[in-house]
């Protein structure tokens, strides 16, 4: 809000307030910018007259009167640039400068000034990623306009652009900010084939790194030639939706004590579209709650956009290595291994179709090796919390029948 | 009585929170009252769907389980933040904070306390369903979810790994005896109605599971980077009206009514 007080020696008691709470707009403004006078101390039934001027940045002067007559203490005003003056536009950006002059009662003096801003763009300061609103009048009916955007006098990428204004002579443009662009001050301007500007159309802005949101961590902890490894995945997400596809994360590995920790690197994968990575947990590691950890910042996509913004967890298990039924030797080794492949090839050829889908999601796309799912249901009922719920679930059932049983015999009682 | 539903997958990103969240709301609007839990202690992800900072939840599920906290201490009455004018939705969040995830995972779980704490929230807020929102794959917890509950879903993808995931989560609800219904989500756009409905039978004829619905795949839920719950954000989306047929169909199930 931009408040300008003058108290000038017409009337003594007169006081001046003029308020302009828009103190930036853009080009082709509507409704337009409103601007408030507050007169104290009137007195009541008298008089006041005011001729409100403003400048705008090529020079030009456009005025409006008002009056009104006072009935109380204190008489406000309203002005709306351009609507209220006669000629008046919000074609150039530049500084618009507001002068008020009180005409009556005579002498005529200068009373309040005031001053807002008119640009190109919606904003001064975005984030990557976000959308860039351009707006400009003046141009020629369908004119051709040529759209520069620098850094530091270097053209950014995908600039000059080229875009007609439309018949009315206003141009509107929007420009999504790549998550690679520059950091920093930004010169954005336009110029028509045919149509001058003075002042011409330019305008500087910020652009500041973007977030990225990570929202969750997966792991899946796997047992690879007698090594316990554990593989983490994250996609990361910038505001607009898009996913990231460049840089890295680090993921903090946590024992079960809470301290001791690794860190990892976690690269984008271009053939899985995430971020993957694994951490090998070395044989004599502990069994037990490990968590994995994306710390605040830990993210970067390589050009300076950091994410999370808060920490993302997650714990998991890692069983002891001699509970996952490792071989005793290297004989059984081969022998399991043996074993297995070829119960996953007669699996491959007894297994059948689940999905008719559409051609290309037909009968060898998605198939049902019952076996494995066997085995592996069965290595889960085979875990010792397994058979401890399933036992307390027995019990539990079987005390139903004995509960119903007594209170029925309490009724029969 | 109550009927509570532990909701599974073996895979992560399936949407099985995004589910969890949106029935719970959309059976919330039919003017029940609904609990939704969430399980997925080493990665709690549902909080973000409601909007709540976790580092300022007071008590959450870790509390319950690992500090015998009171349950309904833990429970959020979620209908002013949510803006739901009908019935209600109690969420008891779990801990992000990676010391209470490590000690809930060192002190394992039990599942007398997990019982009790169901049994203690249906008392205190007369639910009618209880959501329970697990761990991706076949961890402790995710049993003792699938042991305590009436009912498991499995969510799942058209997906081999998933479908495998399926079986298993299947043959092993089918072990501890608890019903086991099917949800399909994320189809892509390229089948018809037909052709889904074809595989969903298979599906379940083979897992001999019932297939309570399927979901297509929606780019705006995907959009909404699980910031917000849909269906009351977007009350007139065609996906809304998905959930409302889930919901229906859940209310419909035989012995859950």
């Amino acid at each position: 809000m931009l408040v300008i007080t003058q108290t000038p020696p017409v009337h003594a008691a007169l006081t001046y307030t003029l308020t302009i709470p828009t103190s930036r707009t853009q080009e082709v403004n509507n409704p337009g910018v409103m601007m408030t006078l507050n007169v104290s101390n009137t007195m009541s039934g008298s008089l006041y007259g005011f001729s409100w001027n403003i400048t705008d940045p090529s020079g030009s002067l456009s005025s409006f009167f008002s009056g009104a007559a006072a009935n109380g203490p204190v008489l406000t005003l309203t002005a709306v640039y351009p609507r209220d003056f006669s000629g008046a536009s919000v074609k150039y950006n530049g500084t618009y400068r507001v002068n008020i002059f009180q005409t009556y009662p005579a002498p005529t003096t200068l009373v309040a000034t005031g001053k807002f801003y008119a640009g190109l763009t919606d904003s001064l300061v975005y984030q990557r990623t976000t959308l860039v609103s351009i707006l400009a009048q003046g141009y020629a009916s369908n004119e051709n306009i040529t759209i520069r955007m620098s850094h530091a006098g270097i053209p950014v990428s995908g600039f000059p652009r080229y875009q007609l204004a439309d018949t009315t002579g206003t141009f509107s443009y929007r420009w999504q900010i790549p998550v690679s662009t520059q950091l920093g001050s930004l010169n954005v301007s336009l110029a028509g084939q045919a149509s001058v500007k003075r002042p011409p159309d330019s305008q500087i802005f910020t652009v500041q790194q973007t977030s990225v949101t990570i929202s969750q961590l997966a792991v899946i902890v796997t047992l690879l030639q007698g090594t316990q490894v554990a593989d983490f995945s994250f996609s990361a997400t910038y505001p607009d939706g898009s996913q990231a596809n460049s840089g890295s994360g680090t993921v903090r590995v946590i024992e079960p004590d809470g301290i001791t920790t690794h860190l990892v690197n976690i690269p984008y994968n271009s053939t899985s579209k995430v971020f993957d990575g694994a951490y090998r947990i070395v044989s004599s590691g502990p069994s037990g709650g490990w968590a994995g950890v994306i710390d605040p910042s830990a993210f970067n996509d390589g050009y300076g956009n950091l994410g999370p913004s808060t920490s993302v967890v997650r714990g998991f298990v890692v069983q002891p290595v001699s509970s996952q039924n490792p071989p005793t030797s290297t004989v059984t080794y081969l022998l399991l291994a043996a074993i297995i492949l070829l119960a996953a090839s007669l699996a491959v050829l007894v297994s059948w179709v689940v999905i008719f889908g559409r051609k290309r999601v037909q009968r060898n796309v998605l198939k049902v090796d019952f076996q494995s799912i066997e085995r592996e249901a069965g290595r889960v009922e085979n875990r010792d919390f397994f058979a401890k719920v399933h036992d307390q679930l027995k019990q539990r059932q079987q005390t139903k029948p004995k509960e119903e049983g007594s209170k029925e015999d309490r009724r029969d009682g | 009585m109550v009927r509570s539903i532990a909701i599974h997958s073996f895979k992560g990103g399936t949407g099985k929170s995004t589910i969890s969240a949106n029935l719970a709301a959309t059976m919330a609007l039919k003017g029940k009252q609904i609990g939704v839990m969430d399980m997925d202690l080493e990665g709690p992800g549902l909080h973000v769907i409601f909007g709540l900072d976790p580092y300022e939840l007071p008590f959450t599920l870790n509390d319950v389980l690992t500090n015998g906290a009171p349950p309904e201490r833990a429970a959020i009455r979620m209908n002013d933040r949510l803006h739901l004018d009908r019935g209600g939705l109690y969420f008891v969040p779990a801990s992000v904070k990676v010391e209470e995830i490590l000690k809930s995972l060192r002190s394992g779980f039990e599942l007398d306390s997990f019982s009790n704490a169901i049994k203690k929230l249906t008392e205190k807020f007369g639910l009618d369903y209880l959501f329970v929102d697990t761990h991706p794959g076949l961890e402790d917890d995710t049993l003792l979810a699938m042991g305590v509950c009436d009912n498991v879903f499995v969510v799942s993808r058209l997906d081999q790994q998933d479908m495998f995931g399926t079986g298993v989560l299947a043959e092993v609800a089918r072990t501890l005896e608890k019903p086991v219904h099917l949800v399909l989500n994320m189809i892509p756009s390229a089948l018809k109605a037909s052709e889904v409905s074809t595989i969903a039978n298979k599906i379940g004829a083979n897992f001999k599971v019932q297939v309570l619905g399927w979901l297509p795949f929606s780019e705006e839920i995907v959009n909404s980077l699980s910031k917000s719950v849909f269906i009351l954000s977007n009350p007139r989306h065609p996906m809304t009206k998905r959930f409302n047929e889930l919901a229906a169909k859940l209310e419909s199930l035989s012995g859950v009514n």
